[in-house]
């Protein structure tokens, strides 16, 4: 059941893909993995960037939400700073989840995270107080990130969960 | 001891928490009699003593159900999340199957056309639902296509404990149920202290999937689903609020001043602080029974395999065989009969372990005449079995050969009738352990027994059954 709406939700996304994402499909992987591909819009900070993310759809989707996870480093309150890429939404969380959400939804959500961070619900406290008390010197940090990690596409792990 | 090892206690306090009451791998589970809630019940307090014990008087059956509140289905149960969709989905399809396949078709079709109401009222777009509503319906329709033979009660059960699909029922219903209440906001705004009113209700509650059910939730879904088709809600509490028996509330309202014979078919839904299970109140024919009769008629078109007289002969035998001490005076027929009747005569263990295993499945032995009667009253059409008074005397002359004496002239008595030892008879495993039979070193006249390769021909066996066989005739 789930499988439908899933080819369903891919199948529009794929061939209208919201504006700054591109989604593929690992090779010989099911539905339940994709590898998404976000350039966040000119007012972001993290502008030039290309930042790779991997959506990870449960067996029991919609009923369980997606867990997203950054691929590519991103100096950012809301995105752990470390290998893992852990990114913390507000609609993934559990206890908001609702099974009429789409993906797309998921999609809009990380554009607005890369335009506007969130610090108040951060998962680097240290990025989260440097982002509100001062925000050029995270801006110039941020952009380094860029620079030193985001100007390549995005390469993704291979067995990515 | 408790008390020196907390850690123990705790590990068995939280281990007891995440006890489980229901199968945890039934979501649904099976129809049991009512007294099992009184039992459960036996050791608690007064008041649930007493309301559990007048229970199955009021309800015969029930079904424990688990609950859905915790959108995992296979994941941890959690009693404060569990609510009642469940059980009334499982309920309503239930009654719809009662009613037949004609109801049910029109119940599908009502539920498509609710489909535009879930998307102008309740807000839903088409393709967020649409799977949901797919699978609802047609799983109503699969099960509706076999109503009235017991595979759709069965599907039933197979569908509703399936664990991704059920989700999709349930949240189905939810959406239902807030496309009601949305609908008629006017009446249920009042009803939520909350600003956001009726719509902020649905978003914040009946539209997450791991928010419990409340009375609003129940009352939208009954007036969505079930009223519609004329069917009527009965929640029984079992709490502690003082009474002797549980408390009934049926919805819609205007239900609980009806005689229970003037309305539509009754959801009955057993109401404990952390569960909501189903109840039955009239025993409906055991599906078990069903089952049985089934089956022997079913085999009853197998039974004219064993026309010949012969092949009846040798079930005969064989079922007799199983019965301790009755080989002896058993009429045995020259066929295959005597081979196994034989076999235990060699080994004792053979008879007790392996003669049931030989022996054909008692219903399968069954006439077609007498599909109802029990494998050994069965092979009376074919061949009476012995009188009760003919296999005692058979008893009794078998006794002499085994050489039990009773008394002294009793020995004497046999020794001048029954000539010379005839060969030893033994038939029950009881008896060849026995110091009375002669082949056990206990017996005063103990003398092995003694291979012969007559034995093994079955010869010296056959000739004295044939021999008391034409006694009796």
């Amino acid at each position: 059941m789930s499988t439908k709406r899933l080819a369903k939700e891919h199948a529009e996304l794929d061939a209208n893909p919201p504006e700054g994402f591109t989604i593929r499909l690992p090779p010989s992987q099911s539905l339940h993995t994709w590898h998404i591909i976000h350039r966040p819009p000119p007012e972001s900070a993290l502008h030039p960037g290309q930042f790779g993310l991997v959506l990870s759809l449960p067996p029991d989707y919609p009923f369980k939400p997606p867990t997203l996870k950054f691929v590519t480093r991103v100096y950012h309150p809301n995105v752990t700073d470390d290998s893992l890429g852990n990114v913390c939404l507000g609609i993934l969380k559990s206890e908001n989840w609702k099974p009429s959400t789409k993906i797309s939804a998921v999609l809009d959500a990380v554009r607005n995270l890369m335009i506007e961070p969130q610090p108040d619900d951060p998962l680097e406290e240290r990025i989260a107080e440097e982002y509100r008390r001062d925000r050029p010197a995270w801006e110039e940090k941020a952009k380094a990130y860029v620079a030193k990690y985001a100007m390549d596409e995005p390469e993704f792990p291979a067995s990515a969960s | 001891m408790e008390d020196q090892d907390p850690h123990g206690m705790a590990a068995q306090q939280a281990a007891a928490k995440e006890y489980q009451p229901d199968l945890p791998n039934y979501l649904v589970g099976d129809k049991m009699p009512s007294s099992a809630i009184t039992e459960e019940y036996a050791k608690a307090d007064a008041t649930y003593v007493e309301k559990t014990i007048a229970l199955p008087g009021q309800y015969s059956h029930y079904r424990p159900v688990q609950g859905d509140g915790n959108c995992g289905w296979r994941g941890k149960f959690d009693p404060s999340k569990t609510f009642s969709r469940r059980s009334i989905g499982f309920a309503y399809f239930e009654k719809l199957i009662e009613a037949g396949g004609a109801q049910i078709e029109s119940e599908c079709n009502r539920l498509i056309g609710m489909n535009s109401m879930l998307t102008d009222i309740g807000g839903y777009a088409f393709e967020l639902y649409e799977d949901w509503a797919d699978d609802f319906i047609s799983c109503l329709r699969e099960v509706g296509s076999h109503a009235g033979t017991p595979m759709a009660h069965a599907l039933l059960f197979q569908k509703w404990n399936d664990g991704p699909a059920t989700a999709g029922y349930i949240y189905y219903m939810r959406l239902l149920a807030a496309t009601y209440l949305k609908a008629n906001a006017d009446t249920y705004d009042p009803f939520i202290a909350d600003s956001a009113g009726i719509h902020g209700y649905c978003q914040h509650s009946i539209e997450m999937v791991n928010r419990e059910i409340e009375h609003l939730g129940i009352t939208a879904l009954v007036n969505v689903l079930l009223k519609p088709v004329n069917m009527v809600l009965e929640i029984a509490y079992l709490d502690r609020s003082p009474g002797s028996q549980v408390n009934k509330y049926r919805l819609p309202e205007e239900a609980n001043n009806l005689s229970e014979s003037s309305l539509g078919p009754i959801i009955y839904l057993l109401y404990r602080p952390d569960h909501y299970d189903i109840l039955y109140r009239e025993p409906q024919p055991l599906s078990i029974q069903v089952h049985r009769v089934n089956s022997v008629s079913d085999n009853a078109g197998i039974a004219p395999i064993h026309e010949d007289p012969n092949a009846f002969g040798a079930m005969d035998l064989a079922s007799l065989a199983m019965i301790p001490g009755f080989t002896e005076s058993m009429p045995i027929r020259p066929s295959n009969v005597g081979h196994q009747g034989k076999m235990p005569q060699h080994d004792p263990w053979v008879q007790s372990f392996a003669m049931p295993v030989s022996t054909p499945t008692p219903p399968m032995v069954a006439p077609p005449s007498n599909p109802s009667l029990s494998p050994h009253s069965a092979m009376g059409p074919s061949q009476p079995p012995p009188p009760p008074s003919e296999a005692s005397s058979g008893m009794m002359t078998a006794a002499p050969e085994c050489t039990i004496r009773f008394s002294a002239l009793q020995y004497q008595y046999d020794g001048g009738n029954s000539g010379p030892v005839e060969p030893f008879q033994v038939t029950t495993s009881t008896f060849k352990n026995s110091v009375w039979n002669r082949a056990h070193f206990g017996n005063p006249d103990f003398h092995p027994e003694e291979w012969s390769p007559e034995d093994e021909n079955m010869d010296g066996r056959l000739g004295v059954a044939k021999r008391r066989g034409s006694k009796r005739d």
